[in-house]
């Protein structure tokens, strides 16, 4: 019984640790845009961070080393050091974006302005990646962020035209008004949103983090089966209610506040609350998330010790880096740029990143010295091979269509 | 290898966020539609968050941070169309028409602003009765972008 809990209890941290502020403005403003035209995209994302997060799972509960670890081996120090460089400029990206988010959710809960906020933000982050223990804060915000789920309540509140809504799935290609350039620019967006880099050093480290060796490859395999699909749902009910509440008023969301609006509209006053507290936990989860994933990748490639499951004193080099990394991402947004322009170009320079990070996944995947008779099957390479593919043209196609299209202007 | 990719970023990020010059009719015409279309969106956001206020379906710090942001938004449209030339004396007059409804959005925007902000429901709901004819004239400038 107690273990059906525990795989229930991972399954559910999957779901609402699946959604970040990337997920939470991308959908959103695709939806209002785009209506469900774009949904493909997200499928064939979730689809791919399935394939690859399977892959660095296993390698963490085979081989008890997390992915960065073995990169550097298997690859050598300056191939892993571009993958480094190019994974931790997008993961610090990322992770000014949460901070942003978390500050805007209190903001719009409260009515403090945001950057009030981010100082005291960046305080808790540290104060709870120092004292509070792994399993309770992933289990803890990822159980928050469930809260979610109000997005697909306010989207069956909203009685739309199911039909409607399934013609928009069933037609991927821009509407009238738009142009495929755009088009291709924000579904490499949402691509890059659904795969970001982070979500896999964060699986595999906390891999080794909670001890996890071949014994719990089915619970890898549940959380990453399940989990993240559900919470691909979630992404999807977020695009559809600002599909049916925007797209027929000619709304274009540029902030958090139109992207929780839905929300209030269909479900009131309970609603809005719930889903800022859901905002709250899956940005506040992602900020952890992603500057435990720079101070992992860090310390993995020179080496170091690293992890909650050393004590602090013990490994110094690792927390210095994660302070750095929060006192530059709070910095960055005290210049008061706007935080969900930094999410966007954070999700699309994650399309960027992406094959320096899955690449030298897929080959440490292939290699028996580290992960004996479960290495990739043919099935794995497959989807591996064809994703890295996908990764290649996302990556090679996103710069050129940001410059074209003055970034989805 | 890195500095080179470095630089390839940065240049994006900075073409991305800069305003080209008006160097035609055709030109003036597409930003104005665009313009008058981004201000509907803001103009829609507004009411959809007044309405919803209105209907005690929201908390006013909420709808007050919401309105806020539109109506910085609104300033910004305004601002960028404002400093745009008319290249010829042919698109004066959609210039000044153009100026003209962003301008009395963006008025409208800051007047429901104050009215969230000392929770009067009386003006917000006067207020957001005034916001569908300005869409109206908004959406007629917005058929102007190609």
């Amino acid at each position: 019984m107690k273990k059906y809990l525990a795989v229930t209890l991972g399954i559910l941290t999957a779901i609402g640790g699946f959604v970040d502020i990337g997920d939470l403005v991308t959908n959103a403003l695709v939806g209002a845009r785009f209506g469900m035209r774009l949904a493909w995209v997200v499928v064939v994302g979730v689809l791919g961070i399935i394939v690859f997060a399977e892959m660095s799972g296993r390698i963490a509960a085979v081989s008890g080393r997390a992915t960065f670890d073995l990169v550097r081996e298997r690859l050598g120090p300056r191939a892993a050091l571009v993958g480094l460089v190019g994974s931790f400029l997008v993961t610090g990206l990322t992770l000014t974006a949460e901070l942003g988010g978390v500050s805007l959710a209190v903001e719009l809960a409260f009515g403090i302005n945001y950057l009030l906020v981010i100082p005291w933000v960046m305080v808790l982050a540290w104060l709870v990646v120092w004292r509070v223990k792994f399993n309770t804060m992933e289990t803890g915000f990822g159980l928050l962020g469930l809260f979610l789920v109000v997005f697909v309540v306010a989207l069956v509140a909203a009685a739309p035209d199911w039909s409607a809504l399934g013609a928009q799935v069933s037609t991927p290609r821009p509407p009238p008004s738009e142009d495929w350039p755009t088009y291709a620019y924000y579904a490499i967006a949402l691509f890059g949103a659904a795969m970001t880099p982070y979500e896999v050093f964060f699986f595999s480290s906390g891999g080794v983090e909670e001890h996890w060796s071949a014994k719990d490859l089915t619970l890898s395999k549940l959380n990453v089966f399940l989990g993240f699909p559900l919470g691909g749902t979630l992404s999807l009910s977020i695009a559809a209610v600002a599909a049916v509440t925007f797209l027929p008023r000619g709304i274009q969301v540029d902030n958090l506040g139109q992207t929780v609006l839905p929300v209030a509209v269909y479900l009131g006053k309970v609603g809005l609350a719930l889903v800022l507290i859901g905002v709250f936990a899956a940005t506040f989860g992602a900020t952890l998330e992603t500057l435990l994933s720079c101070g992992y990748s860090v310390a993995q490639y020179f080496g170091w010790q690293w992890g909650k499951m050393v004590r602090p004193r013990q490994d110094a080099r690792f927390h210095t880096v994660l302070i750095a990394v929060l006192v530059v991402g709070a910095m960055t947004l005290l210049t008061t740029v706007d935080p969900v322009k930094v999410t966007e170009y954070s999700v699309v320079f994650s399309a960027v990143a992406l094959p320096l990070t899955y690449l030298p996944i897929l080959i440490v995947a292939n290699d028996p010295d580290y992960l004996g008779r479960r290495t990739n099957g043919p099935f794995a390479n497959l989807l591996g091979v064809s994703y890295l593919v996908l990764i290649l043209v996302a990556s090679l196609a996103a710069v050129p269509l940001m410059i074209w299209t003055k970034a989805g202007q | 290898m890195m500095r080179a990719a470095g630089l390839v970023l940065a240049v994006a990020v900075l073409c991305v966020s800069c305003a080209g010059p008006t160097t035609s009719d055709s030109a003036l015409l597409s930003q104005a539609g665009r313009s008058a279309q981004s201000a509907v969106s803001e103009l829609q956001t507004v009411d959809l968050a007044a309405r919803t206020q209105l209907g005690d379906h929201a908390w006013w710090s909420y709808t007050d941070v919401v309105v806020t942001s539109s109506e910085d938004s609104m300033s910004a449209i305004e601002g960028t169309f404002d400093s745009r030339q008319p290249p010829t004396v042919d698109t004066d007059a959609v210039y000044q028409r153009t100026t003209k409804a962003l301008s009395d959005a963006a008025d409208l925007v800051t007047a429901m602003r104050i009215s969230v902000r000392r929770h009067d429901t009386a003006s917000l709901r006067r207020q957001t009765a005034q916001i569908a004819p300005l869409v109206r004239r908004l959406n007629r400038l917005g058929k102007l972008a190609p």
